[in-house]
Formats: structure tokens, sequence, C-alpha cells
């Protein structure tokens, strides 16, 4: 029972952080281009037909699965989409007294999927990686709603406070969870499942009621719901003054000068360039809100898609993990993990910043390609963070001596004498602060290439892999 | 000495013909000889501590045959006196002057048999010794020679006629151990060694007290990261905190488990510690130094398992 519950608790926050941007998509779509019937029971109803699909194709070779996803989902996106062009369409604005039950509905949805969303997130190893993936959505959404403000005339619905209080909650939530006192003392209770899904609902609850409340009835809540929607504004002003701003950089050529002519009255500034193209056509605006819409969707047919895949992963794999198997446990404290965050994407800002200078002809000397104790370090957390997708995490308080013991005993015999190597190339990074030579990192990051793809090949067939598959894995790269 | 040298290769040399030669006495007892080898390295003490008759002495007295070193053993009795222990002034009367006539405590390698047997102030003049390795008697300071080792071996069954040692001794001990009953391959494998001739008496030394100098320097040499310098200091400060502990590691004991790690470490042929040498010395280094309240022995909680439940819970230093 507790490898279900763990497996159900686990769906049930990876569904809620793909819900709350599904539902702020929602809103921001039926308010703002007018599509009012948005059928969302047909689009949920992608959730059983990609379980189906991955259960059909779980016997197929890696590449031939993805590939009969990636069909599948663009199959259903585009049948979806075109009964959605089909069907009850209009031009409603979205916002009115008839749309506001729909509109509580979708907050507390939002509410519920942020709450998850925090705990996810606040199990998870903060890496660029793991952090992008759980914002590639919601980072589009803001942006969107950001153009949208840009470009629109009329202030945003009501429905964008809900919007702020997801992203809110969702911070409120990590924080919560990442905070070391409070964290310890949850600790127990997000590893006990069902208390888990217990915590996740009760919060869930407790915002929606929270927001209702804030809808139905004035008062304070109100108030700090309008304050919300004021900074909303205010950011969109800020996002319209930067496009303005960044279009006053642009060359334009220079107006004739009218000789003789002094002191008239001034010519009326021509409208920026950037206005001018927002400013579109009627035809051109369809088609855009068109290709919006249809970006949009494509967005949440994968969204959908992820959510499905895993809801089906962690109620699969969580049937087939060993007795040993726990959720994700929080490492170091919320602080701990903010300066890993911010340095890692300092680090990305830099190789960025290289690459941009490389692409323009310019070397700027922001430091060379990874130093190489950087790269074994590198290795050795993706080993952690594979291990941890595996089933087998890392207890904080094993060593790293401890913890190839623990993989050993679990991992494939053909693999031993590779995370051997990792291991003891890390510990002499780590504990000899002894940078290793170029050549054994760069050889070391080459085998775990390898052992990685060996296990990606592996994963999903019947029985362990051995020695022959990762010969296979090895040809087939 | 960072990597793996030829430093570390000595001091492994010299672990691995200790660790052989007194296999041949002391049977079925590995990590009882590593962690005595372990205290050689950093000057530490050693309590020996168990039931009567499974060969602490006689692990104490290989330990120093294996020494090319002088060796004094004390059997502690209840009136026995300090100055049984560190020596006396004498008047000689040719020279009408009072001549140091030394204890047995200044030797190389010195055993106290039945420590607790001894009265507190006879156990008090060890500290000096123990600590600052000299002694004070009358108005004279005498140096120890070194190295200075000392073991002490006690069983903690009796009572009657026992002093127990003062958590300030303990504090002292960088190290204590527990040898256990061997399992029944291993006391067969006893008897069958000690059926005809005792082999304690073939055996012969195995390090000299100059190459033994060395080693220690060695041992100092290598490397503690910051991040295990850390996990030592949360390790002490853990037991500090631990509701169920009513006295915790000093400083003192964080300084032994670093040195002790440093030993262990360079044993194992490696020039840095690891977070699993202060695993695997957390217990012989600290379980004597902590006292757990009186609820926690109510609920026979010894402070083994204190020191294991904080060790379980104690994040390492990784990633």
């Amino acid at each position: 029972m507790n490898r279900a519950g763990t497996a159900l608790a686990v769906a049930i926050f990876a569904a809620g952080i793909e819900l709350s941007w599904m539902s702020g998509l929602l809103q921001l779509a039926e308010s703002r281009v007018g599509l009012a019937g948005i059928p969302a029971a047909w689009l949920l109803g992608g959730l059983p037909f990609a379980f189906a699909l991955r259960r059909l194709t779980h016997r197929l070779r890696p590449r031939m699965r993805v590939a009969a996803f990636t069909a599948g989902g663009l199959l259903w996106a585009a049948v979806s989409f075109s009964l959605l062009l089909a069907g009850p369409g209009g031009a409603s604005p979205g916002a009115g007294p008839a749309n506001a039950g729909r509109e509580a509905a979708l907050a507390a949805a939002a509410a519920l999927g942020a709450w998850g969303a925090g705990l996810r997130l606040a199990g998870l190893t903060p890496s660029p990686g793991r952090l992008l993936a759980e914002f590639q959505f919601g980072v589009l959404v803001l942006l969107g709603v950001l153009l949208l403000a840009a470009t629109g005339t009329e202030p945003l619905p009501g429905a964008a406070g809900a919007v702020v209080s997801l992203f809110l909650c969702f911070f409120l939530g990590a924080a919560a969870l990442r905070a070391r006192s409070v964290g310890l003392s949850l600790r127990r209770a997000v590893f006990s499942p069902w208390g888990a899904a217990a915590g996740a609902g009760a919060a869930g609850i407790l915002s929606a009621a929270v927001i209702l409340a804030a809808a139905v009835t004035p008062g304070w809540l109100q108030a700090a719901l309008e304050a919300a929607e004021r900074a909303w504004a205010l950011a969109a002003e800020g996002f319209r003054a930067l496009i303005v701003w960044l279009d006053g950089l642009l060359p334009r050529p220079a107006a004739p000068s009218l000789p003789g002519v002094v002191g008239g009255p001034p010519a009326e500034r021509a409208a920026p360039a950037v206005i001018e193209l927002l400013r579109l056509p009627e035809a051109l605006r369809r088609a855009a809100a068109f290709l919006v819409v249809a970006f949009w969707l494509a967005l949440f047919a994968l969204c959908l898609w992820r959510m499905a895949a895993a809801v089906a992963h962690r109620l699969l794999g969580g049937a087939r993990a060993g007795p040993e198997e726990k959720t994700e446990r929080l490492a170091g404290s919320f602080g701990e993990g903010l300066r890993r965050m911010l340095g890692r994407a300092w680090r990305l800002l830099g190789r960025g910043i290289r690459g941009l200078a490389a692409f323009f002809g310019r070397r700027l000397p922001l430091g060379g390609p990874p130093a190489p104790e950087e790269i074994v370090r590198r290795v050795y957390r993706d080993l952690l963070a594979r291990a941890a997708a595996c089933g087998m995490p890392r207890e904080p308080s094993q060593t790293p001596r401890e913890f190839l013991a623990h993989l050993r005993r679990r991992a494939p015999e053909g693999l031993a004498g590779a995370f051997a190597r990792i291991t003891a190339l890390y510990e002499a990074v780590r504990y000899a602060e002894t940078p290793p030579a170029e050549e054994a990192a760069r050889r070391l990051a080459c085998e775990w290439r390898l052992v990685r793809k060996f296990r990606l090949a592996a994963e999903g067939r019947a029985g362990p892999p051995t020695e022959r598959r990762g010969a296979e894995g090895e040809g087939r790269r | 000495m960072s990597g793996n040298g030829g430093e570390t290769a000595q001091v492994r040399g010299a672990a691995e013909r200790f660790r052989d030669n007194l296999a041949g006495v002391f049977i079925g007892g590995a990590e009882a000889i590593e962690l005595l080898f372990i205290a050689l390295l950093c000057e530490g003490h050693v309590l020996i501590e168990d039931v009567p008759g499974v060969g602490k002495t006689l692990l104490a007295r290989a330990t120093a045959r294996s020494l090319d070193g002088s060796f004094r053993r004390i059997q502690c009795t209840p009136d026995l006196l300090p100055s049984d222990v560190t020596g006396l002034h004498v008047f000689n009367q040719k020279t009408a002057e009072f001549e140091f006539r030394p204890g047995p405590l200044l030797a190389n390698v010195v055993l106290v048999d039945e420590i607790n047997r001894a009265m507190p102030r006879t156990q008090s003049c060890l500290l000096e010794g123990m600590q600052e390795r000299q002694v004070t008697v009358d108005w004279r300071t005498v140096p120890l020679p070194r190295p200075f080792l000392l073991l002490a071996t006690q069983n903690p069954l009796e009572w009657e006629g026992t002093f127990p040692l003062p958590e300030a001794q303990l504090d002292r001990f960088l190290l204590r151990l527990r040898i256990g009953y061997p399992d029944p391959e291993r006391e067969a494998e006893v008897l069958g060694r000690y059926q005809r001739e005792n082999p304690f008496e073939a055996l012969k030394p195995v390090l000299g007290m100059e190459d033994l100098l060395r080693l220690q320097a060695l041992v100092r040499e290598v490397r503690v990261a910051m991040p295990v310098r850390g996990y030592i200091v949360a390790l002490v400060q853990a037991t500090r905190r631990h509701p169920e502990i009513r006295l915790g590691a000093s400083t003192r004991a964080a300084l032994g488990l670093q040195a002790a790690a440093q030993a262990r470490a360079a044993c194992h042929g490696r020039g840095f510690v690891l977070p699993d040498d202060v695993k695997a010395l957390a217990l012989p280094a600290l379980a004597h130094r902590i006292l757990a309240r009186t609820e926690a022995r109510l609920k026979n909680r010894r402070e083994e398992d204190l020191l294991r439940e904080i060790l379980e819970e104690l994040p390492a230093p990784v990633e």
C-alpha cells in the first residue's frame, strides 16, 4: 500500500504542476483571444489516450516508442485543434458574470496545482535542467500574458489575479518546504505517502477557499487581489515601455527637413515601428491570433502528454519497484538550494554570453571550457539524479562509498566498474580537493555517456539489463 | 600528502606488517588491531573494555611487543599509589642528593591493567601524562619518552572494589575498543593455535620508535577537506544537541576524531580523509566521551545506539 500510495502522491504532484499551467492557459485563451467554447473535457481526454498508447507501445524499442508518442501527440493535437475551430467559437469577452463560476473553478484548480507544484519543486534536486522542466510552460504563459497585455488596449481580466495567486502559491509552497526548519518537520509527513496526499489536498482546498472567498466577498482578501492586479498592470506597463524603448533603438530613415522653416509646429511623432507592427489589419490580426492559439494549444497538448506519461510512469514504475523505493528527499536547506541554483544560473549565463561572443567572432575572457573537477562533479550529480530517477535515491546520510555499495546491490553487474570509477574520481575531487587530470575527466565523461545511454536503453525491458545489452546500446550509439 | 603517493604507501605497509604480526596471536580481531594501530599513529591512548577472558591484556601486550620500544605494565589495585606510577625522589646517601627514580609510566608503551581498580587519586596522576606527555613529581617535571602510548583495560561488569573512571579521564582516551567474543570458527582456531605453544612468545617487533615517529608526522599531513571537517563538527555538535544525551562530545573529541580519521585514511593508502573514515571511527572515538540521560538508559539505549542514530540522521557532505 505504501508503494502504491507513494506513486499516487507523486503522480498527483506531477499532475498538479501541469494542471496549474494548463488552467492559467485556458483562462488566458478564453479571456483574451475569444475562444469561449474551449471543450476542456475533450482536451483532458488526451490523458487516457496517452495512457493507452504508452501501454500498447511499452514493448517497442525506445526510438520506436518516442516516434509513436510524437506521432500520437501530433495527431491528437491536430484533431483537437480542428474540433476546436469547427466548434462553437465566438468572440465572447470571456470575463463576465456568466463565467464567474468557471473562473473560480479555474482559480481553484490553479491553486491546487500550484500547491502540488510547490511540493514537487521542494522535493527536487535544484538543477537548471529540472527547474527548466518545471518552469518551461509557466514562463511561456507569463510571457504570453505580458505580450497580450502590451498589445491589447483593454485591461487584463479579473482572472489575472488567479494567475498571480498561482505563482504566489507556487513559490510559497516551495519556500515553505525548502526552509530548513519547516522542511525538516515536514519531512516525515512528505515521506508518508497518504500524509503527503492529504497535505497537498488540504493545502489545495485551503487555497481554493481563500481565492473563492476573495472572489465573492469584499474585504481585505479582495483588496489583496486588487493589489495583485495593480502590480500585474504595472508589470504589463513596464513591458510596454520596454517595447517602446527597444523600438527607439531601431534605426529609421531620417525625416526630410524643410529648409527655411524654423520654429514651426513640431511634426507629429511617428508611431514606433514595433507598435505599428502590432497594429495589424484585421485579417492578419486574426491569423496571428490563430497562430497564437495554435501555439498555446500545442503546448497544452504537450502538457497533457507529459502529465499522462508521468502518471503512467509513476504508477507502472512504482508497481515494479522494489520495497526500498522511496520518494525524493529534501536535500539541504532552501538557502543552500538557492545558492546552488544561482551559481549554476551564473555559470549558464557566462556560457551563454561566451557562446554569443563566439558566434559574433569575438572571444570574451569569461573562462574556458569546464574545469576537469567540474566535469567530474557534474558526472557524479548526473549519476545521483539518474539513480534517483531509477528508484535508487541516495539517502542524505550516505557517503559516496555507501551509496556505491547500495548501487552495486541493485544495479546491473556490468555497470559496477563504471560506478566505482566515477565514485573514486569524485572522492578525489571532493575530499582531496585535487583537480584530476583533464584526460581522466574527459574519459570519465565519455564513459558516463556510454553508461547513461546503456541504462536508458535498458529501461522498460523485462528483466535486469546485462552486459550484452550494454554492448548493443553501445553499438547503436 | 594528498594523493596515493609513497608516503601513504609507507603507512599502509607498516599497518599491514603490524596487522600480520598480531593476527598470529590475536585471532579474529582485525578491527581491533586496526584501531590500535590508528591510535599508535595518532599517539593517542586506548581504553580496552570488555568482559574477562576475551584477550584485552593479550592484545595490549602483543601491541607493546610489536613495537621496538620500552614497555611497562601497571597492575592496578586499590592500594596503588601515584608515586608507584610516576616515580619518586629518593635520597642518595653517597651523593647526598635526591635522585629521581622513574616509575613505570616513563616508557614508550604502558599497559595499565584493570585501570578502574586503582583509586581516583592514582587514576588522576595519569591525567597529566596522558594529555601533556609529562609527569610532575614533587618539584620536578619529567617529560615522557616519545612516542608515548597508554593502553588501559577495564572490566565493565565488576562494580565491587572498582572506581569508575571520571569523564575527564575518559575524554583523554582517543579510542575505546570493545573486543567481544569470537565466532565459533575463530574460537576453534584459537584453541588449535594455543594447543601446543603460546604464539605470543614468538612475537617479534615490527616497528621501531623512530619509524613510528616518522609515520606519525606523515599522518598529520593527510588532507582533511573543508566538507569533511564540517562533517566532523556537525557530528560533534549533534551529540550536544541530542535530547537524550546529557554530556556531548568535547572539542578534544573532535580533534581526536579528526586525527584518527587521518590515520585511518593513511592506513588505507589514501592521502585524504573521507566521510567514511569519520563514520567508521565515530563510535570508538566518541561513545565513551558522551553520557546518555537516565531516560535513555531506562529505555536500554546506550551511547552507541544514540551515536548510530545521529550518524543515520546526519547528512554526509556530498553534492
